[in-house]
């Protein structure tokens, strides 16, 4: 027992290392996480721009008589439903 | 106090539960500093914006870490960014079948600089001042060029690739998307021109001159290929003709540019490289031709007459025509060859509705469609179609062979001109005694060979003299001679070949209208005038022909040269006209700047990026 006891020092120690481990990092990771899921919003936002200057032209060359103001709305909701299969946007 | 809490809950359920929304912020594209890139294409700017709302993040460490919060809400996070909007007219690209590559915003046109200053292509067909900014620019073989004309328009031989316009004879027209440029052209010109027709590609020229054909043609329809777009401050090579092939670089280009054809004794048909293809069963197709360079089928529009001929057309100007045409159509989706069938005389006029008189035409355009020893024309028609989108096209703007900048223009329509000249008449005399016929005396006129025949205007019996009315507009002279009795003083009209060759003109038994009367047979009058020479007065020629009448002269034989022209009718239009919306462009994008920004409302020191936003 006594030649076992003295085994579980290091044993405990590294648990208690792991313990703490997570602790930290579930401090930490928490902002990373919150970065990324911020950084792949705006990646994907990135992305969308050029999708949507091109959607308006399209919107734009199928139907002439739109304002640009209708045209804007069209656009938006049409980045809005792809946000919404991103899992981003709400419906 | 109980209902404040109630209400503060609400409220603040409603906050946190508000939905997750996305909206877009498009500026209207604008224009900033430099409008023009090094290729002519529109250069434009646009700010966009996509702001997501209420988005939620859920942090999953929160659970096991007091530190991190369970949630954290933005209220905005926004992506904004600076497009760069680089439109180019190359509508056909993006359904031509072509890649990117291979299409561009410019055409292979060129004009000398100092040719929008010039007031005579400001004017219409009639002579009438043409709105503010249009001109009738004519196409002028690349043989005249001349680095100071300033009255024309030049076709340009620019290399591309084999693979953007060879056709490896695989049909390829027959597939949806065809792949070539053969393919996609052979597609149009079933579609917009000969919907009932199969259409085959004749080649009768030599293996270098269809290639730069070819070429020209991709060029037109596509623009010019990326890898060989004209530079601004670059060289075109303006003494050779032909050579983009060899060298690469843009030069000028020919091939049979201008037909002529004798017609004689079959009016209305209009040459072809090899004339001899041609029978006088192609009368009614005249016109035809012109617009359906590639028909060659056994059954047409006008039934089966006309079985195993071919029409083959290979001149740049013809070629030039064709392909604005029937991009022209495919922008419009108009088919703007329609056969139209007379209801009276059944008879099919394909283009005689359209056919209108011309009568200016600046003495350049002279010059060139019709040769500069080319004097006595006596017919100018022009058949005009006007384009319901207006088709851009780019030309090179050129000085002393240095492309100095390139001039957007709208292709309002297309002119085909066609006119007509007196080669050659032989008349006739019959003599006659009592009323009796006793024999014949022959005349030939040549255009260009000054003769001059005298008729006496007393000379019978006794003197009688004709009613000087009938003959006074004429060139007149008196003769004295004793012997002359009772009136020894005779009027002499003098008739000159022109005199005779208009006559000719007017009295060519089938061809009494001219070349182009038939056309106008069913739509009413038709102006016809001399250009370069007198004015026909409808007095003048009536006394001519009652002196030639009244002497029993008729035409023999008749001979006459068809001359084409064609003539853009276009607007300058500046570049702060031109922007993604004009109709037949393609507006490449580009992100050029992105800022970022958000803003948490549960925590105060995020990064708040919107400075650098618009």
């Amino acid at each position: 027992m006594r030649r076992g006891s003295a085994a579980l020092v290091p044993l405990l120690l590294a648990i208690m290392l792991l313990f703490w481990f997570i602790w930290f990092m579930g401090g930490e990771s928490d902002n990373l996480h919150k970065v990324n899921q911020l950084e792949n919003l705006q990646h994907t936002q990135e992305r969308l721009i050029l999708a949507a200057c091109r959607k308006k032209q399209e919107l734009y060359d199928a139907n002439r008589s739109l304002t640009d103001e209708q045209l804007n709305v069209k656009v938006s909701q049409y980045i809005h439903n792809i946000m919404i299969l991103n899992n981003i946007d709400e419906n | 106090m109980k209902k404040i809490i109630v209400l503060s809950l609400f409220v603040l359920t409603l906050v946190l539960s508000a939905k997750t929304t996305t909206n877009v912020t498009l500026q209207t594209p604008y224009e900033e500093g430099q409008v023009q890139n090094d290729y002519g294409d529109k250069i434009m700017y646009q700010n966009v914006k996509i702001n997501t709302q209420n988005f939620k993040i859920n942090n999953f460490w929160g659970k096991f870490s007091d530190a991190a919060q369970n949630q954290s809400n933005f209220t905005n996070i926004a992506t904004a960014a600076n497009v760069k909007l680089t439109i180019e007219n190359a509508f056909t690209c993006k359904d031509g079948g072509l890649p990117e590559e291979g299409c561009s915003g410019q055409k292979p046109f060129l004009i000398n600089q100092g040719t929008l200053g010039n007031s005579e292509l400001t004017k219409d067909a009639m002579g009438q001042n043409l709105p503010a900014g249009e001109y009738r620019i004519p196409f002028d073989s690349a043989t005249n060029y001349n680095s100071l004309n300033n009255d024309a328009f030049y076709a340009l031989d620019v290399f591309r690739d084999g693979k953007y316009y060879q056709d490896n004879n695989t049909n390829d027209y027959n597939n949806a998307k065809p792949k070539t440029f053969f393919g996609y052209m052979v597609k149009l010109i079933k579609t917009y021109f000969s919907p009932q027709n199969d259409t085959t590609i004749i080649s009768a020229l030599t293996q270098n001159t269809v290639e730069a054909r070819n070429r020209y043609m991709a060029n037109i329809v596509f623009g010019l290929q990326q890898d060989y777009r004209i530079k601004k401050e670059s060289a075109i090579d303006t003494n050779s003709i032909n050579q983009a092939s060899a060298t690469k670089q843009p030069s000028l280009l020919d091939y049979n540019a201008l037909m002529i054809n004798n017609t004689t004794g079959c009016d209305g048909i209009f040459f072809t490289f090899s004339p001899n293809s041609l029978t006088c069963k192609f009368q009614n197709f005249f016109g035809m031709s012109q617009w359906m360079p590639f028909f060659g089928n056994d059954t047409s529009l006008f039934g089966k007459d006309i079985i195993g001929n071919t029409i083959q057309s290979n001149s740049v100007l013809e070629d030039t025509e064709t392909t604005l045409l029937t991009l022209a159509s495919k922008l419009d989706n108009t088919n703007y060859v329609q056969p139209k069938i007379d209801p009276q005389t059944g008879k099919i006029s394909l283009l005689g509705q359209i056919f209108k008189p011309m009568t200016f035409m600046a003495k350049s355009m002279f010059r060139f469609f019709f040769g500069a020893n080319s004097k006595n024309l006596t017919e100018v028609v022009s058949v005009d179609f006007n384009f319901t989108n207006h088709m851009p096209l780019t030309f090179m703007e050129v000085q002393n062979g240095i492309v100095k900048g390139f001039k957007y223009f709208e292709l309002l329509g297309i002119e085909s001109v066609y006119g007509t000249e007196v080669q050659e008449c032989t008349v006739k005399q019959t003599k006659k005694f009592f009323f009796f016929p006793i024999g014949w005396d022959t005349k030939t006129f040549t255009e260009g060979v000054a003769t001059n025949t005298q008729f006496d205007m007393n000379d019978g019996l006794f003197g009688w003299a004709s009613d000087s009315t009938q003959y006074n507009l004429l060139n007149l002279t008196t003769e004295k001679h004793w012997y002359w009795f009772p009136k020894t003083t005779h009027d002499i009209v003098n008739l000159s070949t022109n005199d005779w060759l208009n006559w000719c003109k007017r009295h060519q038994g089938k061809q009494k209208k001219g070349l182009f009367g038939r056309f106008f047979d069913t739509i009413g009058n038709i102006t016809s005038f001399v250009l370069y020479g007198r004015q026909s007065t409808k007095d003048y020629d009536a006394q001519v022909d009652k002196v030639l009448r009244d002497d029993d002269w008729s035409v023999k034989t008749y001979k006459e040269k068809v001359h084409k022209g064609l003539i853009l009718h276009l607007k300058n239009i500046n570049s702060s006209d031109i922007n993604s919306s004009t109709p037949g462009t393609t507006t490449e994008y580009k992100v050029m700047k992105v800022s970022r920004g958000n803003q948490s409302n549960n925590n105060q020191n995020s990064n708040n990026q919107s400075k650098g936003m618009h």
